[in-house]
């Protein structure tokens, strides 16, 4: 693990965090899980307007979308935005849990200790109910956040402008907007990129964490805000891929496509942020001792 | 660890087979099936004449095997529909006149789809150049499948088709039996969709004929009769008005025509959505009504 004189430097830093990862394959474990969990309820959605499934999920759909929505090649429209709504339940109760485990996995490693994952499970777990606290509380900020951009879009929206500096700032918003998006998603990511640490290392209750996560951040927040943006701008790809595939384009199970290589890279991020976060709080907590 | 992976592997991979088996024949794998054989469909039928003849050969294949499969499902007469149409750009106008019979057959319990293969039939003709044999269609719809959204706007086609062959004597005629053949309809079917549609497409007539004052009775009993939301919705009302205002300034140059029907209007429903736009409305033309007399007084 990097030592602290090095934390300034963010790309060698991330750098020996991916070495890490590599080198300890088993911190990938709990992301697999949560990769697991994510592909299975893309399965379940990708299902849902088939028989059987469509017994339960077709007068949802219907009742809240259209029936249109259960009909090839339509239900591909649906699937991301189901996706997306499922995310808020999983991100709360499964991958801050599976994150945890993985900040303890590391812990151990760190600590030269044998990593015994049934362990660190049950660990992780007596703290479950402050671990989805916290990620309430992150979620929350990240639903202000995008409530916010939301007021700006449908402002941008309304104006009527088609050329000129009105015009330019309605097409960066709305054009831009799922890249806008991923910066709010960012910026609260490293808000609280130290709660789960905190409370998985030093066994802190969630506020008693919070508090430790903004001293943690002081003086640390753009080093732990580029930690975080670096490996996001994988993503980039899969927004530039999912914003401008036509629906007839090629065939409509490319957006299936899509959407099960974005978890494969979302994992892929939050294995590599969480292990540079954990590994600079961790050298922090050594240097402060 | 690796045996855990594993048995996620196994479980997304068995669901997966499982789920795809349990639907094999279904009504999606159906859809998916039609919605890839009309990709390629709708790709020759762009350009007809440019498109080899053997590709329709296929899209028909294509067509006939995907009947074969799922002859239950929902879009097997979409799909039929299409085997016709294959046959039509193809110009084997006999072939697609005797698939379209075959399916005014076998769906003669559900008018819908059988009044549009008949309405295939009479597009066979009209690609002919067939006028005779279009008209034979119209009449056949209007015999056999009166009250479908095509039956009842036939009378209205058959006009306007001779309106846009230039036979305007015809059209004329066309207009005219249209007009009365709706208002039968009305009689036998008071108080319902039919009437309700029948004076839209009587008004449609009027308005081919350019009689401006009695489309406007037509109009303003549409909204007199048929205010209820599930008929006067925001797009029709917007549409009835747009056409009431239009025609009473530039035809008929008489603004008490509308702001009669409003009043009547407003009077009847005065809670009705669209009594606050017809207030304004009124107010408009009155101000219109106002400027119109000092031009006039002032000129003489």
């Amino acid at each position: 693990m990097p030592n602290h004189a090095e934390h300034k430097k963010i790309i060698p830093f991330l750098k020996t965090s991916v070495n890490a990862l590599l080198e300890n394959k088993v911190i990938l474990f709990p992301f697999a899980l949560v990769a697991f969990v994510q592909l299975f309820i893309i399965e379940i959605l990708y299902f849902s307007p088939r028989y059987p499934l469509n017994v339960f999920f077709g007068p949802i759909i219907s009742k809240i979308w259209s029936p249109a929505y259960l009909e090839y090649p339509l239900n591909f429209l649906l699937l991301p935005k189901m996706f997306q709504y499922s995310q808020m339940p999983i991100y709360i109760f499964v991958s801050s849990f599976f994150i945890a485990v993985a900040v303890g996995i590391i812990a151990a490693i760190n600590a030269d200790q044998k990593v015994n994952i049934g362990a660190i499970i049950k660990k992780t777990f007596s703290s479950y109910v402050h671990l989805i606290v916290a990620a309430i509380i992150s979620f929350a900020l990240v639903a202000v956040l995008f409530k916010l951009f939301g007021l700006v879009f449908t402002r941008a929206a309304q104006i009527r402008s088609t050329t000129g500096h009105f015009f330019m700032i309605k097409s960066i918003v709305m054009g831009g907007a799922p890249y806008f998006q991923l910066l709010l998603s960012i910026f609260a990511t490293t808000l609280f990129a130290y709660v789960i640490p905190a409370i998985v290392i030093d066994n802190k209750k969630v506020f008693s964490a919070l508090m430790v996560n903004f001293k943690s951040l002081k003086g640390a927040f753009w080093f732990t805000f580029f930690i975080v943006l670096t490996p996001s701008l994988l993503f980039m790809p899969i927004l530039l891929l999912r914003n401008s595939i036509p629906l007839d384009f090629f065939a409509p199970e490319l957006r299936l496509m899509t959407l099960v290589f974005s978890v494969f890279v979302m994992v892929l991020i939050d294995a590599i942020i969480y292990t540079a976060v954990t590994s600079f709080y961790l050298v922090k907590k050594e240097e402060n001792s | 660890m690796k045996k855990t992976l594993q048995i996620c592997v196994v479980i997304l991979v068995g669901i997966f087979v499982l789920l795809t088996v349990l639907d094999y024949k279904g009504e999606y794998a159906s859809q998916k099936e039609l919605w890839k054989i009309n990709k390629y469909f709708v790709e020759i039928a762009q350009d007809p004449n440019a498109a080899p003849s053997a590709s329709f050969d296929k899209a028909a294949a294509q067509f006939n095997s995907y009947l074969k499969k799922f002859p239950n499902s929902s879009s097997t007469p979409i799909a039929h529909i299409l085997l016709g149409r294959a046959h039509l750009l193809k110009k084997d106008y006999n072939k697609a006149r005797e698939i379209y019979e075959e399916i005014v057959v076998k769906y003669k319990d559900r008018p819908e789809i059988a009044v549009q293969a008949v309405a295939e039939i009479g597009r066979s003709y009209a690609d002919q150049g067939d006028i005779d044999g279009v008209m034979r269609v119209y009449d056949r719809i209007v015999a056999d499948f009166p009250l479908t959204d095509l039956g009842l706007r036939t009378p209205l086609l058959k006009a306007k088709y001779y309106f846009d062959h230039n036979e305007l004597q015809k059209a004329s005629e066309a207009f005219s039996s249209a007009i009365v053949y709706y208002k039968q309809l009305i009689v036998k079917h008071p108080d319902s969709d039919i009437e309700y549609s029948a004076l839209r497409l009587i008004a449609s007539c009027y308005l081919a004929q350019e009689r401006w004052e009695e489309a406007i009775n037509v109009f303003s009993e549409m909204l007199l009769d048929f205010a209820d939301p599930r008929y006067l919705n925001a797009q029709r009302a917007q549409t009835a008005l747009n056409t009431i205002n239009t025609i009473s300034i530039v035809k008929l140059e008489n603004y008490d025509l509308p702001i009669g029907i409003y009043q009547k209007f407003i009077t009847k429903y005065p809670e009705h959505p669209i009594t606050p736009t017809l207030e304004g409305m009124i107010k408009s033309f009155e101000v219109l009504k106002q400027k119109n007399v000092q031009a006039v007084e002032s000129g003489s």
